[in-house]
């Protein structure tokens, strides 16, 4: 890879990252350092990595990174337990609004792959090696995902 | 490798399984004719497989699975899969037909499709902080003196606000060290050591200090009749005493390690540009004296960074590695708004 497509990959993907990772990890600083950290990494690799993988190898060792910190803090939630419904949906505008309230209380295994699959629209392999997870459990976590959030929302027509 | 009496219950276990060649089961069947009374054992072998008892059955329609209005989680599931276009060709079918009988699974169906996060604006705030700016070699030996230079100026301005100055309350002194005025061939045995004021410069007419004139109450008492020479804007050493003079002529003392001003290491008899290469490393790269060595332009750099971040708060971070022989091999230099990294064997420019 090419500084101009190091630089290109700055343009292109940072803030899809930064998005993923904010989203995940519910933290401004944080989520600025770990996608510093993962450019950082990927200056030193520059010369052993095509252009054509820099996304994916941004969303994975940032993924990796944060869990790394997730897993410090040890506040890594893998609950299978369903949710209540949120019960009250006013104050919120539209459905995305509402969606990520949701998604901000789901387990982090169930946050990711959802983010992976909504904002980048990868597919269960590619989620797969980014998350390192197998490809049933990353398929289980976007159906159980899907699931909770239906639960939180309650009745979506409402929302609608 | 051949049947024997040590191996044949191997062989006769293969011959069973199947996993025997042709030509390995006419050894085995041979050896057994050479050896009848193992027939039985060979006989008796072949009976210890384990049939499966198909009469055990199970009711298979109960395991089975029927997309219907009254199995409400085949539904959500298949609602999903559809939502995240993973639903197999068959089971598309069965769901597409439901969904035209079941309103249930249609409402099920279309929740799902908009249960779909979608990418709000936020954009990373520090994107340029993450670009490299391009530094063709040959440009980067020339940039760097370019910076160095430009370092050094600044660097001069910058110690002349950092260096500290003793504002005049904060003055300290030890009362051994001062000399009563006109009287310095008279010091008393007790006043341990022995202490001769050395004036650095005699360009300026010499002039008295009353202390007492400041009017330091802690310390008037003390120095009520002492008097100290010094000239304005020079120094004095005296053992591991320093005394300065301000443009106003306030004498101010203030104690420093006695290892600074006699260190019988230093060098003598050095060109200005040793001594002042020596003490720069001394004083503001805080290296080991006795380095005279030209300065390198990545010293200076170092040096006037760290001014420039203590100057105006700025957060510039200047990082060097040095190769296997311990020498300068790269350096990176990082900033809000520029990020150098460099690889240069020919950084080590002198100044």
């Amino acid at each position: 890879m090419t500084l101009k497509e190091y630089n290109r990959a700055v343009d292109e993907y940072s803030d899809r990252v930064y998005r993923f990772i904010l989203k995940s990890i519910g933290d401004e600083e944080r989520a600025k350092d770990i996608v510093q950290d993962a450019y950082e990494k990927l200056w030193k690799n520059i010369n052993g990595l095509e252009y054509k993988k820099v996304k994916a190898w941004l969303f994975s060792t940032s993924y990796n990174t944060m869990i790394d910190i997730i897993r410090k803090e040890k506040r890594m939630v893998v609950s299978d337990e369903f949710f209540e419904a949120e019960g009250s949906t006013e104050g919120y505008s539209d459905l995305n609004e509402v969606l990520h309230r949701c998604l901000e209380k789901l387990p982090d295994n169930y946050k990711s792959v959802l983010l992976l699959r909504d904002y980048e629209g990868y597919s269960y392999i590619e989620i797969s090696k980014i998350t390192g997870q197998t490809e049933a459990q990353v398929k289980t976590n976007i159906y159980r995902g899907r699931m909770a959030m239906r639960k939180m929302i309650g009745n979506i027509a409402l929302v609608v | 490798m051949e049947v024997n009496l040590n191996n044949y219950q191997v062989w006769i276990s293969d011959y069973y399984d199947g996993s025997l060649s042709d030509a390995e089961e006419k050894k085995l069947l041979h050896f057994l004719e050479l050896n009848p009374d193992l027939m039985h054992e060979f006989n008796s072998f072949g009976r210890l497989t384990l049939y499966p008892d198909i009469s055990i059955r199970i009711d298979k329609a109960s395991l089975k699975k029927e997309l219907d209005n009254e199995d409400p989680e085949a539904i959500e599931h298949c609602a999903i899969a559809l939502a995240e276009n993973d639903l197999g060709p068959e089971t598309e079918r069965e769901f597409s037909s439901l969904l035209i009988r079941s309103e249930k699974a249609r409402t099920e169906a279309e929740t799902y499709k908009t249960l779909r996060l979608k990418p709000d604006n936020t954009i990373y705030p520090d994107k340029i902080t993450l670009k490299r700016i391009p530094l063709r070699a040959g440009i980067a030996k020339y940039a760097f003196r370019i910076v160095a230079s430009a370092a050094i100026v600044t660097l001069l301005i910058s110690l002349s606000v950092l260096i500290p100055r003793q504002s005049e309350n904060s003055y300290t002194y030890n009362s051994a060290y001062l000399l009563p005025f006109n009287n310095t061939n008279n010091i008393p045995e007790s006043s341990a050591p022995l202490i001769t004021p050395v004036l650095i410069s005699k360009r300026q007419e010499l002039k008295s200090i009353n202390i007492k004139e400041r009017g330091n109450k802690e310390t008037a008492a003390d120095i009520e009749e002492k008097r100290i020479i010094v000239a304005p804007d020079s120094q004095a050493f005296i053992n591991n005493v320093k005394i300065s003079a301000a443009p106003d002529h306030l004498a101010l003392l203030s104690m420093i390690p006695a290892e600074a001003i006699t260190d019988e290491d230093v060098p003598t008899d050095l060109s200005p540009r040793q001594f002042f290469a020596m003490n720069f490393r001394k004083h503001l790269l805080k290296e080991d004296v006795g380095n005279t060595d030209k300065l390198k332009a990545y010293e200076v750099a170092d040096v006037s960074i760290n001014g420039l971040n203590k100057l105006l708060g700025w957060d510039m971070q200047f990082e060097k590695e040095a190769g296997d022989d311990g020498k300068l091999a790269s350096f990176r230099f990082t900033s809000q708004l520029i990020k150098l990294d460099h690889k240069n064997k020919n950084i080590t420019d002198e100044l």
